[in-house]
């Protein structure tokens, strides 16, 4: 960083009468001509501007200092405290902040009423920052990034982050939601839902609204700012205000709420509510919850009695076949071959498919039911399979993995062979109504490769990754949740393999099985 | 109704991204402004009336450019007029060297001036008293390098020599503070 060392004399002359305005048309052009042959003479001169920008601001906010002690001196005592020196050392970067957020806050006057910053706080200090998140996503230009100072947007369009105000308050914002951060005390929430902790120390902690605001004085309440700006409020312990902006309000501008009352804030005024805002009819979340995985997996090293039986008798360890499928197999399975000396479960093929419900009663699609690890219908959760050195299947034989709430409502994906022999493709689909929907394809697998599969769900999103282990390749097929699988609960996952649409039959080998559901503990 | 809610919540949200991407990139577009007039009353003039014009052409602003150099590049048009209704149109860079210069500030990041405001910060606790005064008088308001010179009952070349050195000397320390900061491979 040679910021001046290579730089001529000369031409730091010049620039130096360019700032002092005393440069006269020929040095200029002299300037000018030197500036365009040379990146580094404009590396060098937008720095040394910097300076000369830096020093202005600077000698405006020592005399804005001045003033407003002068004024402090002669009001007292003082409404509001001041953040000036004496409260610290006297940061640069306030003075460029002042001018700048001076310039913006001309164009915010339109927009916004005028209780910002109440506190009167330095704009360019670390007013809150983000202490926890959880499956966070945010907008872009718009998540928090590090410390946020006043003035601070950000958008959260899914997962929960909690902030720290710097008096201490937290606040757990929930996502989508758009929060701005007015000072170490106080937040504008522009939208969504948020439940906020506030200690003794950051007693008067303030949210405001689009038509009004929200006072804490201790300890905690839940809000949601909706689409139109009307704001709900809770109390869930200790005592706050909720005041309205409405001029000639037919209700009232202000109301004192205690524990378990509420308020709406409209254009109306402020008015008693007596259950908690709920939109989307979903309860407030009032602390991030733990996530604790539970684990289901198999080895096929032993058998596991009271389990889906292979054509021995011995049980393989998978419990559920997806609904709909497998009605023929009533005790033993004559298709599955539990080897235990290889440690791995031996499926072979039938001809059969999900797509148009094809002969079914003989489907091999064998799993799990994923409430027994607890599931609820919103955890995320994923399985795995390893196959290692996979047949070759005629068109349009196909395995792979499924979820789903059986046979004819389902998401499945794996390898599907194609037309070309010894040639597969990787595939994603959903099953509506026992008719598949156009599939997601991609990628060429052949016979011989070992796989491990896995299907994820992940939010409200689907994916499924398939690891060639051994070419050391790996494809991701993704697609969003179908909504008649949204918020289900009897969720079955599995393996199937099938030789559809052919006689000749194929048997794959199961390595490994294991399921995974992320339960939340609140 | 939902049709109007729709638009009215698209609005605002429009707003709330300009305002959270000014509030990023407003110290360097500030700095930009400032360089090219060079005096803090004028910059503050032309930023405000740069920002409302940002604002009302947000909506053509296309995302896949750097924000930075789509309101560097609006403000050169402004400060253009700007001095051109000032008649001190003949004291200005061309077209060519300000597009050249709006790369130069781009690549002086965010990071890169708190940095350099912060090593001011120590730099200018080493000066003199008596420089700190002099720099104190010259900047912000100052009546005029002439008017400081006969008050100090100095030439004003005098004082504009003190300036100079004093800058300079304050630009050599912001580096050596910087380049130790970044590491031995910047040291010169």
């Amino acid at each position: 960083m040679n910021d001046s060392n290579d730089i001529p004399e000369d031409l730091q002359d010049l620039i130096d009468e360019y700032l002092s305005d005393s440069i006269d048309q020929s040095r200029l052009k002299e300037l000018e001509a030197r500036l365009l042959a040379d990146e580094e003479a404009r590396r060098y001169f937008v720095r040394y501007c910097r300076l000369h920008t830096d020093l202005d601001l600077e000698a405006r906010a020592r005399k804005a200092g001045a003033h407003a002690l002068a004024s402090i001196d002669q009001a007292e005592p003082s409404p509001t405290p001041v953040a000036y020196p004496w409260r610290g050392p006297l940061r640069w970067g306030l003075p460029l902040a002042a001018a700048a957020i001076l310039a913006v806050i001309g164009l915010w006057l339109a927009w916004k009423a005028d209780q910002d910053r109440q506190d009167n706080t330095s704009p360019r200090e670390e007013m809150a920052w983000l202490s926890n998140a959880q499956n966070c996503q945010w907008a872009p230009n718009m998540a928090p990034r590090g410390t946020m100072q006043s003035g601070k947007i950000v958008r959260l369009e899914r997962g929960l982050a909690e902030i720290v105000f710097q008096k201490g308050a937290r606040v757990l914002l929930e996502g989508p939601a758009t929060l701005e951060v007015v000072s170490g005390n106080s937040a504008r929430l522009h939208r969504g839902k948020l439940s906020a902790k506030v200690p003794e120390t950051a007693k008067g902690f303030q949210i405001i609204t689009p038509q009004g605001k929200v006072v804490d004085l201790g300890t905690e309440f839940v809000m949601a700012v909706e689409e139109d700006g009307s704001a709900d409020v809770y109390v869930l312990a200790g005592k706050v205000e909720a005041y309205s902006d409405a001029k000639k309000s037919p209700r009232a501008s202000f109301l004192s709420l205690q524990e378990k009352q509420g308020a709406r804030i409209d254009g109306r005024g402020v008015s008693p509510r007596s259950a908690p805002p709920q939109p989307e009819s979903k309860p407030f979340v009032r602390d991030i919850p733990v996530i604790v995985p539970r684990v289901f997996m198999l080895d096929f090293a032993r058998p596991i009695p009271g389990t889906l039986l292979d054509a021995q008798g011995e049980g393989t360890g998978l419990t559920h076949r997806l609904p709909g499928t497998g009605k023929r197999f009533k005790s033993t399975d004559e298709n599955l071959n539990l080897n235990l000396a290889a440690g791995q479960l031996e499926l072979t093929t039938t001809n059969s498919d999900l797509n148009t419900q094809f002969k079914l009663d003989r489907g091999e699609y064998i799993g799990i039911k994923l409430t027994d690890l607890g599931f609820t219908g919103v955890e995320d959760f994923a399985f795995t399979v390893v196959v290692p050195d996979i047949p070759a299947l005629q068109r349009v034989g196909q395995f792979g993995l499924y979820a789903g709430l059986g046979s004819d409502s389902s998401i499945r994906g794996g390898l599907l062979s194609r037309k070309e022999p010894e040639q597969y493709r990787q595939f994603l689909v959903q099953n509506h109504a026992g008719k598949d929907a156009p599939p997601h394809y991609v990628g060429l697998t052949t016979p011989g490769d070992d796989l491990r599969l896995t299907l994820r769900r992940d939010g409200k999103q689907y994916s499924l990754t398939v690891e060639n282990q051994t070419t050391g390749n790996s494809t991701i097929l993704t697609m969003p949740q179908p909504p008649y699988l949204e918020g289900q609960r009897d969720i079955y996952v599995g393996f199937f393999g099938a030789n559809t649409q052919s006689e000749i039959r194929r048997t794959l080998i199961l390595k490994e099985f294991k399921a995974t559901v992320w339960t939340v503990t609140p | 109704l939902s049709t109007k809610g729709a638009i009215v919540s698209d609005e605002q949200s429009r707003k709330l991204e300009f305002a959270e991407l000014l509030r990023q990139h407003q110290s360097q577009l500030f700095g930009y402004i400032h360089s090219l007039l060079r005096n803090l009353n004028d910059a503050d003039d032309l930023f405000q009336q740069t920002t409302v014009i940002l604002w009302k052409k947000f909506a053509d602003f296309d995302r896949q450019r750097s924000f930075l150099s789509w309101a560097c590049g609006v403000a050169r048009f402004e400060i253009a007029n700007y001095l051109r209704a000032r008649r001190r149109h003949r004291l200005y860079f061309t077209d060519e060297l300000n597009l050249l210069l709006i790369e130069a500030q781009e690549k002086l990041d965010q990071e890169e001036l708190e940095e350099r405001r912060e090593a001011l910060s120590k730099c200018s606790a080493k000066l003199r008293a008596s420089d700190r005064r002099l720099l104190e008088d010259c900047y912000n308001d100052s009546p005029g390098i002439a008017e400081v010179a006969q008050r100090y009952g100095r030439s004003p070349q005098s004082v504009y020599n003190s300036l100079r050195r004093i800058r300079r000397a304050l630009f050599e320390c912001i580096r050596r503070a910087l380049a130790q900061k970044t590491g031995p491979e910047w040291i010169p």
